[in-house]
């Protein structure tokens, strides 16, 4: 009776999971059809005639190498920058009570509610002051401090009881290392999550390429997927092969970070 | 212990990270500056660049003359090359690029006269500002080239006519009515099963603005450019056509008119009779149809015939630092073998008069007819937007308002006014 | 809590307080940004706001004209409206469905629970653009895919772009299923802390599984629960780039929200001035949303 149950269970999850995630087997499947297929009605779920000749196209229209390499530095070195930072602060915000610790926490918060759309021109003024214009760090610097990573941190380190810290006080240690040899390291899953998304900003980020970036041989994967939509039709063939190709690093990064989320075990030595 | 082990590990994990990062970096740098100062030995080679954003589906047709150039000036020393980016970008870019002082040689886009103040003035070229179709010449000076024309024109599939027995117009005397048009698209809506929807139009200003110009709308008073006469009993006949065509026992469907569907990929599905469109659209439906015939045919009229003329600008920019050489190209670009090869390989309709160009594609005179038979209001309110009101914009103020009356939230006389409204605030000096 | 600020009242004597400098050290580089990529942009932001700027050559002083303008602008009140409507009923479904999601994938006896992990999360890693895209495909009226299986089966068709209610529900369809995987993963890291002894000693003291999950994992969660709700509200007001693909803020004005507005306005009438206004606004209603929200949550923690 229990297996019955069991196999029900695990059929109406698996089910659940792939109406969810329909719309990009549709997006996949649609970037086999060919331009005239794309847009046959009545619909066809599996393309009719297999065709590889979107990736192609993909390929030969864009250096796609060399967006995917501009594309990787950017979104590793920022990935690298903002753990580092959000933990500190983070860390800061949760572990230590001084009156301006609250006021930098209220406007760290305020930096969310300025969307960079609306503040588009005086950031570019700053962008450009600061000497980082046409440079892959024009789309790295601006973008390393960011109050969710700050917050998810924070809020995790709340949950840390104080005895550790205490205790290593007592050993001797700096608050230096009882950031960087305690408290750090047991933050994994965390890291892990706050790394996938800043690595998902990052790759998936338009606005501050398209802010930072002027010569070609610096674009990134998303000012070239941009490109095909232009001002009258998008070019829905080599979009959507484009977009596909585009998802796979990010896919792969994530299933490895995945993992440090999953084998975390935290019951030791923490409380919950 | 074990918590140590793991922190070793981790540590490991960001170092790697970390030099894998630097490591990156030092290729980038390094790739970037060896391109960027590719000198030659004897002198620099100058680097033309090029920005536009096109349509893809152009067809790369800059990049072809781009290779051409460069292949004839391989050893003078300058050599071209097309940054491409996204249509919508293009403001943002050029506003940013001009503030970095980094503006790139030479520009195409469809429009110059927000830029004025960075245009690169070329009467001292050997241009011929009369050549040109559309007027480039602002205070006496030529700053805008016309590289290429668009106009508004109508589609149909034409297997879906034939299958129905209706007839269309590919000569003057043929030309429908409005009222002619709605039964033909009826009948063969009717006597074809695939068909569901009998006409679809572009969610553009241009193509909507299209129709109502053909009812004998007019946004400037053509003998005195400060006074909108907008709000006309035309205009209102024009609007409330329009309006009707996306009502139950309609021609087309709301979720055209407002644009949630793009009609060029309904068009593409085969389910629909007529599209109002452009010539630009050519390329795309003879890649990406296979199922069913289309052809360009002549547009219906009710007051007056009228396409939108349109097109985009080719310009240098004052400040790029190679300005002589940007008109160098510019002056090459033009002669008739290489814009030939250019409008061939985009199909463009040609923005000069001394080029002959043959296409592969046929039907693409239907729009060089619209273009002799319309009258003059459209490109008059376009040349009173251009120069009389540069830098400022009422926005898609026709669009944005026809959206909202297909949605009910306005009626014809809401539409005019909302247009009217937004041109009075946002452009100075007009009067009602 | 209360040792913590004994400590800190104990190192305020001391003539160099080492801890605070190092807590200040900590905290540097997100000073520094913040005032360089946020204080500084911002001001200028305000100066515009003061402005008649058009994005190019014009930009004269008009004091407060920009905000009064807007105040007497029923668009922006309307705007506003269906914004907050957006966000009520998008943020509850959104915390439900994460937090839903967040439980189900954290638990290890599932068999391929490594494979649906993947497929639940895979939505956040498109980007916003192509999320409106996707959906797009999904509720488009003529060769939609949901409109043609209705069609297959006999069903009247749904006219999501062209029915106000059905388009508002596109948004928060497909903004509640890209948005959903960011906070599942902030759940699934903080049930992943949650100890396990304790789970097993309530459960040895015969607490049932909905005990547990009341009095254990919900308090647990409070602080990570109060994040997600003020990130998603403040999230849920800045929803742009994807609504702007899949229904352009259609039909009419139905599903226009904020940021459109703001950038419609700045951007395509060039009234940078106006529309800087117009973000100053937004920008006070999220801070004044935020600051209540954080004192509610303080006092509940007291």
């Amino acid at each position: 009776m229990k297996n019955v149950k069991n196999i029900a269970v695990h059929i109406c999850l698996f089910a659940l999971a792939l109406i969810w995630i329909f719309p990009v087997i549709w997006l996949i499947l649609s970037s086999f059809k060919d331009g005239s297929e794309l847009f046959t009605y009545p619909l066809t779920i599996l393309p009719e005639h297999f065709t590889l000749a979107n990736y192609a196209t993909a390929w030969e229209q864009f250096d796609l190498m060399l967006y995917t390499g501009n594309t990787a530095f950017i979104t590793i070195v920022a990935t690298v920058i903002t753990v580092i930072m959000s933990s500190m602060c983070g860390y800061a915000l949760a572990k230590y009570s001084y009156r301006w610790l609250n006021l930098l926490f209220l406007c760290l918060l305020a930096t969310t509610m300025l969307p960079t759309e609306v503040i588009m021109s005086p950031s570019f003024t700053v962008l450009n002051a600061l000497g980082l214009y046409n440079s892959l760090w024009g789309c790295i610097i601006p973008t390393v401090g960011t109050m969710t990573g700050v917050f998810l941190m924070r809020q995790f380190f709340m949950s840390v009881p104080n005895e550790l810290m205490e205790s290593a006080r007592i050993d001797g240690a700096t608050e230096g290392q009882i950031f960087t040899r305690i408290m750090f390291p047991i933050c994994r899953p965390q890291i892990a999550i706050l790394a996938i998304f800043s690595f998902q900003w990052r790759w998936n980020d338009y606005i501050w390429p398209l802010l930072a970036l002027s010569d070609p041989k610096k674009y990134t994967l998303q000012l070239a997927l941009r490109t095909l939509s232009g001002a009258e039709a998008v070019n829905w063939t080599v979009l959507l092969s484009t977009a596909v190709l585009t998802m796979i690093p990010i896919l792969i990064v994530f299933i490895i970070f995945n993992k440090q989320i999953m084998n975390a075990n935290m019951s030791s030595g923490v409380k919950g | 212990m074990k918590k140590e082990a793991y922190g070793k590990k981790w540590k490991m994990m960001l170092g790697t990270a970390a030099v894998a990062a630097m490591g990156m970096a030092a290729l980038t740098g390094c790739s970037g500056g060896s391109s960027s100062s590719s000198g030659g030995g004897d002198g620099e080679t100058v680097e033309l660049e090029i920005l536009l954003a096109d349509d893809t589906l152009e067809g790369g047709a800059m990049q072809a003359v781009v290779e051409k150039f460069n292949e004839e000036h391989a050893d003078q020393g300058v050599q071209a090359f097309v940054n491409e980016i996204a249509y919508a970008d293009m403001e943002t870019q050029i506003k940013n690029r001009a503030q970095a002082g980094n503006l790139p040689a030479l520009c195409k886009m469809s429009n110059f006269d927000t830029y004025a103040d960075y245009v690169l003035p070329l009467d001292d070229t050997s241009l011929d500002p009369n050549n040109f179709n559309r007027n480039g010449v602002r205070d006496g000076k030529l700053m805008g080239t016309d590289i290429n024309d668009t106009a508004v024109g109508l589609i149909i599939n034409k297997t879906a006519f034939d299958n129905a027995g209706v007839s269309y117009p590919t000569t003057e005397e043929e030309r429908w009515t409005w009222d002619e048009f709605v039964e033909a698209v009826k009948e063969v809506d009717e006597k074809n099963e695939q068909i569901t929807t009998p006409f679809v139009i572009d969610h553009s200003q241009q193509r909507s603005g299209c129709i109502l110009y053909q009812f004998g709308m007019q946004y400037f008073d053509p003998e005195d450019s400060s006074h909108i006469v907008f709000r006309s009993e035309d205009t209102k006949a024009g609007i409330n056509f329009f309006l009707d065509m996306f009502k139950d026992g309609g021609i087309s469907k709301p979720s055209i008119g407002t644009g949630a569907e793009n009609a060029q990929d309904v068009f593409k599905t085969g389910t629909v009779a007529a599209h109002l469109a452009g010539n630009w659209v050519i390329t795309d439906y003879t890649e990406n149809i296979k199922d069913f015939e289309w052809t360009p045919v002549l547009m219906p009229y009710a007051k007056e015939k009228s396409t939108s003329l349109g097109g985009n600008w080719f310009y240098a920019f004052d400040g790029s630092g190679v300005e002589e050489q940007a008109k160098d190209f510019l002056e090459w670009f033009y002669e008739p073998e290489n814009y030939k090869l250019y409008c061939e390989t985009g199909n463009y309709l040609p923005g000069t008069k001394d080029v002959e160009v043959t296409y592969d594609i046929p039907g693409l005179d239907i729009f060089n007819m619209e273009i002799a038979a319309s009258w003059d209001q459209p490109n008059y309110d376009t040349s009173v937007t251009e120069q009389e009101h540069s830098g400022e914009s009422a926005g898609n103020a026709l669009r944005d308002a026809l959206d909202r009356a297909i949605a009910g939230e306005l009626d014809a006389d809401g539409v005019m006014d909302y247009v009217v409204k937004q041109h009075l605030d946002n452009l100075t000096g007009l009067h009602e | 809590m209360k040792k913590m600020n004994k400590a800190a009242a104990a190192n305020r004597g001391k003539r160099f307080d080492t801890r605070q400098a190092w807590a200040f050290a900590f905290c540097l580089p997100n000073i520094l940004f913040f005032l360089i990529f946020f204080v500084a942009p911002a001001i200028v932001g305000v100066w515009y706001s003061l402005t008649n700027y058009n994005g190019f050559k014009r930009m004269d002083f008009v004091g407060l004209s920009n905000y009064l303008r807007l105040f007497q602008d029923s668009d922006f009140y309307r705007t506003l409206w269906r914004t907050f409507l957006y966000s009520i009923v998008s943020v509850p479904i959104g915390y439900v469905a994460s937090l839903g999601f967040g439980l189900l994938l954290s638990s290890e006896r599932i068999k391929g629970i490594t494979i649906l992990r993947i497929l639940i999360y895979w939505p956040i890693l498109l980007s916003t653009i192509m999320v409106g895209l996707t959906w797009r495909w999904i509720f488009g009226e003529s060769f939609g895919l949901i409109n043609f299986l209705l069609e297959s089966a006999g069903l009247p068709q749904i006219h999501w772009a062209t029915d106000s209610t059905a388009a508002f529900i596109t948004t928060i369809i497909a903004g509640t299923w890209s948005g959903c995987g960011t906070n599942m993963l902030i759940f699934i890291g903080a049930l992943k802390q949650i100890s396990t002894e304790l789970v097993e000693a309530a459960t040895l003291d015969g607490a049932n599984k909905w005990q547990v999950f009341w009095n254990i994992t919900i308090p647990h969660l409070k602080p990570v629960s109060f994040m997600v709700i003020i990130l998603s509200i403040i999230s849920s007001f800045k929803v742009f780039a994807m609504v702007q693909t899949l229904t352009n803020g259609g039909p009419g004005t139905a599903t226009t929200y904020m940021i459109q507005y703001i950038y419609t306005t700045g951007f395509t009438k060039n009234q940078v001035g106006y529309a800087s206004a117009a973000s100053m606004v937004l920008f006070v209603i999220l801070l004044i949303l935020s600051f209540v929200q954080t004192k509610i949550s303080d006092k509940q923690s007291d």
